[in-house]
C-alpha cells in the first residue's frame, strides 16, 4: 500500500490527472443549464462524464502512464529491476494502478460536479451508474495500453503516441460508427432523452472486457523479460479468456436500428405526468417532473390559442410514452432545459394532423406556388394562434391571407375540414374566397 | 578456491557467448562468505559472471548454484532472488523518490513483507550511514551518497549474497575510502562478490580474489596469495603488491597466448 502511495505521489500521472481535473471541472461548470442537452437528465449526465473521461482524460492519462512506465529506460534502472524477485507483471501493475487511481480521483470530481449540476435542475435523483462504470473501465484499458507501450519500448515517443493513438481511434470510430471498434472501445456520444435507460447488461459486459483486457495487457511486456519475471501462465490465460469471451460477445450483439447499442427503451411508467388545460393535455416522463411548470404554461397557451378548432391533435405524449388511440401526437422533448416558449412551439407543431397512411404523398397546391398543402395548413394554424411560422414567398403569402383574412367562422370551418382531409391523405378544400 | 561446503555461490564450467565473442569460457569458481574480489581488465567477463550469479542471465553451458540450490527453474530462481542483493555498474534511480521511498521500493521489488519494509529500509540506510538523508530526493544526492543508497537497496532484503559491480567507480578518493570500509563491514554479514579493476580496492576490502582474463579464471585464492606470486616478490598486502601479482598473471597469460 505504501509503495502504491509513493508511486502515486512521485509518478507523473498525478500532474496529468491534476491538469485533466482542472480542464474537466471547467468543462462541466461552464455550460449554462438553459442551453444544455444534459444538465437535468441523469443518464445523459453520466454519458457526458463518460465521454469526456474516455476521449480526453483517458488519452492524456494513457500518455502519462506510458511516460511513467518508460522511466526504467530513462533512468537506467532496468538492469537492477531485472534482478528483482517481484515479477514484471507486478511491476507494471503498480504503474497502472497508480495512474488509474489518479484518473479515478479526477473522474470522481467530474461526477460530483456534473451530478450537482443535474441535481440542481432535476426534481428526481436517479443517477445512472453503469455508463460511469464503463468509463472507469475504459480508462483502465487506455492506461494499461500506455503502461504496456512504455514498459516494452525504450523510445520517449511512445508517450505522445499512446495519447494520439487513443484520441485518433475515438475520432475514427465517431466518423465510422457501427464497427466492432465502436463496441470494443466505447466513448458513447449519444442523445438519450427520458425514454432511454442504459443497457446495463451490455455495459457490464463491456466493463468486464475493458478491465480484463487491461490486466492482461499489463502482463505483455513482462513476457519479453527474464524468465523469472514472466507472468504465471494460468492467471494470464484465464484473464485473456475472459477478455476474449466478453469482447466477442460485445461484437456479436446486434441492435435493431434506430435504437442505440448502449441503451434500452424504458418500461412505461405507472403514471405519466400530465398537464391539462381545457381540451389540451401534455404527458411527460416522471423523470421530467422539473418541466411540469413550463408544460402547464405551454399547454394553457396552446389550448387558448387553438380554441375550438377540431381535427387537430390536442393530447401530446413525450417520445416513448404509450399513446391512446385517437387524435394524439408524440412530442419529442429534446432538452432537459425546455422552456415554455420551446414547448409551446413544439406543441403547435405536434398539434398538426398527420396523414393516417404512412406512405401518403404530399399534395402540391397551385395557389401556394407548388408547396404542399400541409405547409399552408400549418402556417394558417400558426398565424391564427399568433405563433411564428415559416415564410415561403409572396404567392404563398397571398394564399395564406385568403385563409387568415376570411371571416373567423369561415376560416375555422376551413381549418377543421382541412385537418380531416389531411388525416385522410386527401388535398385540402378550396381556399376561402 | 575449491567448491567447499561453505560456498554461497558456485559456478561450474560456465560458458557465455555474445554472438561470436566468448565472454566466459568454462569458468568454475566458488564464493564463500566474506568479500571476494573479481579482478580483471575491461571485457574480462566480470560483469557477465556477476549477471550469472544474480540470475539475470543463464549460461550457455555449465551450472550456477546459489545458496545450495541450482539457479534454474522460474519459481526456484524467484525464491533465490529473495536472498540476493545486486548493485549494477550503472546504478540508476528515480530522482523524484526520497531516499527512504526508493529503498522501500527496492524492498518491495525484493518481496520483503509489507509489515517489515519500512523497518528494513531504515535499517539498510542506517547501515550505510544515510539515515539522516532519508527524506532527501534521490536526484539531490552526490555520487558517493548514491552509491551508498545503492548498497542499502542491495541489502534491504537481508541477502545471503551481495553482488557489487564496480562499486567504487566514479568516487573521489575520500568517498572511496569510506566505501571500502562499508563493503568490508558488509562482508562480515554475508557473502559479497565485488568486481573491480582497481587493485587498491582488492587490497583494502577483499578476503579472497579471483583474477579473470579473457573469459577464463587465471587465479583464485586469498589476497595474500596473489601478492606472494613470484613476480611480485611482495609479502605485504597493498595495492602495489596486488597490482604486481595481477600483472604477473596478465604477463603469463599474454606469453601463453
Amino acid at each position: 500500500m505504501r509503495v502504491l502511495l509513493t508511486e502515486m505521489r512521485r509518478g507523473e500521472a498525478k500532474w496529468a490527472a491534476a491538469l485533466m481535473a482542472a480542464v474537466g471541472v471547467y468543462y462541466f461548470t461552464a455550460e449554462s443549464p438553459a442551453d444544455s442537452d444534459w444538465i437535468g437528465w441523469w443518464p445523459q449526465t453520466s454519458l457526458k462524464v463518460q465521454l469526456f473521461a474516455v476521449i480526453v482524460m483517458g488519452s492524456v492519462m494513457s500518455a502519462a502512464a506510458a511516460w511513467g512506465a518508460g522511466r526504467s529506460f530513462r533512468h537506467r534502472t532496468r538492469p537492477w529491476s531485472d534482478t528483482a524477485a517481484r515479477g514484471g507483471w507486478s511491476q507494471a501493475l503498480l504503474f497502472w494502478l497508480a495512474a488509474w487511481l489518479w484518473s479515478l480521483t479526477a473522474y470522481a470530481l467530474f461526477v460530483a460536479v456534473a451530478f450537482s449540476r443535474t441535481a440542481a435542475v432535476s426534481d428526481v435523483t436517479e443517477p445512472a451508474w453503469t455508463p460511469l462504470l464503463l468509463g472507469a473501465s475504459m480508462m483502465a484499458l487506455q492506461i494499461a495500453a500506455g503502461v504496456a507501450l512504455g514498459s516494452a519500448l525504450p523510445s520517449r515517443a511512445v508517450a505522445p503516441f499512446a495519447g494520439v493513438f487513443w484520441y485518433g481511434l475515438f475520432v475514427a470510430v465517431a466518423f465510422v460508427p457501427g464497427t466492432p471498434l465502436d463496441k470494443l472501445f466505447p466513448a458513447i456520444d449519444e442523445f438519450w432523452s427520458s425514454e432511454f435507460a442504459p443497457n446495463t447488461t451490455r455495459m457490464l459486459i463491456a466493463a468486464t472486457w475493458c478491465l480484463t483486457a487491461a490486466l492482461a495487457l499489463t502482463a505483455l511486456p513482462a513476457l519479453r523479460r527474464h524468465a523469472a519475471l514472466t507472468p504465471r501462465p494460468v492467471p494470464l490465460a484465464a484473464l485473456a479468456l475472459v477478455a476474449l469471451t466478453a469482447g466477442s460477445t460485445l461484437v456479436s450483439l446486434r441492435t435493431p436500428v434506430p435504437d442505440s447499442y448502449w441503451a434500452v427503451r424504458k418500461d412505461q411508467p405507472a403514471h405519466a405526468l400530465c398537464a391539462t388545460s381545457g381540451t389540451t393535455e401534455l404527458c411527460l416522463w416522471p423523470e421530467d417532473r422539473h418541466l411540469l411548470p413550463e408544460a402547464r404554461a405551454a399547454v394553457k397557451t396552446v389550448d387558448t390559442k387553438l380554441g375550438s378548432l377540431t381535427g387537430l391533435n390536442r393530447a401530446f405524449y413525450a417520445s416513448g410514452l404509450k399513446r391512446p388511440p385517437g387524435a394524439t401526437a408524440e412530442l419529442p422533448v429534446m432538452s432537459p432545459a425546455e422552456s415554455e416558449a420551446t414547448l409551446t412551439d413544439a406543441l403547435f407543431s405536434a398539434a398538426l394532423p398527420q396523414p393516417e397512411p404512412a406512405n401518403c404523398a404530399p399534395h402540391p397546391l397551385r395557389e401556394t406556388g407548388g408547396y404542399p398543402d400541409t405547409f399552408l395548413f400549418e402556417a394558417a394554424v400558426r398565424t391564427r394562434a399568433g405563433a411564428p411560422s415559416e415564410y415561403y414567398g409572396e404567392k404563398f403569402g397571398h394564399a395564406l391571407e385568403r385563409v387568415t383574412r376570411a371571416p373567423h367562422a369561415q376560416r375555422d370551418a376551413w381549418l377543421d375540414r382541412a385537418a380531416e382531409r389531411i388525416r385522410a391523405c386527401r388535398p385540402v378544400p378550396e381556399l376561402p374566397r | 578456491m575449491g567448491n567447499g561446503p561453505k560456498a554461497v555461490a558456485v559456478a561450474e564450467g560456465v560458458t557465455v557467448r555474445y554472438g561470436t565473442t566468448t565472454a566466459l569460457d568454462g569458468v568454475s569458481l566458488a564464493f564463500p562468505p566474506g568479500v571476494t574480489g573479481l579482478l580483471g581488465p575491461n571485457g574480462a567477463g566480470k560483469s557477465t559472471l556477476l549477471s550469472l550469479l544474480s540470475t539475470a542471465r543463464k549460461p550457455r553451458s555449465g551450472t550456477v548454484t546459489l545458496l545450495g540450490e541450482p539457479a534454474t527453474g522460474r519459481l526456484r530462481v524467484q525464491r533465490l532472488r529473495h536472498r540476493i542483493g545486486v548493485l549494477p555498474q550503472s546504478f540508476g534511480c528515480y530522482p523524484r523518490f526520497t531516499v527512504l521511498e526508493f529503498t522501500e521500493y527496492a524492498a518491495w521489488l525484493r518481496k520483503v513483507p509489507a509489515a517489515r519494509r519500512r523497518e528494513r529500509a531504515r535499517e539498510a540506510l542506517r547501515l550505510v550511514q544515510m539515515e539522516r538523508y532519508a527524506d532527501r530526493r534521490m536526484g539531490a544526492l552526490s555520487g558517493g551518497m548514491l552509491r551508498r543508497v545503492g548498497i542499502a537497496q542491495a541489502v534491504v532484503n537481508e541477502p545471503a549474497l551481495v553482488l557489487l559491480d564496480e562499486p567504487t567507480v566514479g568516487l573521489d578518493p575520500a568517498q572511496r575510502v569510506g566505501f571500502r570500509a562499508l563493503i568490508k563491514e558488509l562482508g562480515d554479514r554475508c557473502a559479497v562478490v565485488m568486481s573491480t579493476h582497481l587493485a587498491e580496492d582488492v587490497a583494502h576490502v577483499c578476503d579472497r580474489v579471483c583474477v579473470l582474463l579473457d573469459g577464463t579464471a587465471r587465479f583464485t585464492g586469498t589476497v595474500a596469495e596473489l601478492c606472494a606470486l613470484p613476480a611480485s616478490g611482495d609479502t605485504e598486502i597493498s595495492g602495489t603488491a596486488v597490482e604486481a601479482g595481477y600483472l604477473h598473471l596478465a604477463g603469463a597469460a599474454a606469453a601463453a597466448g
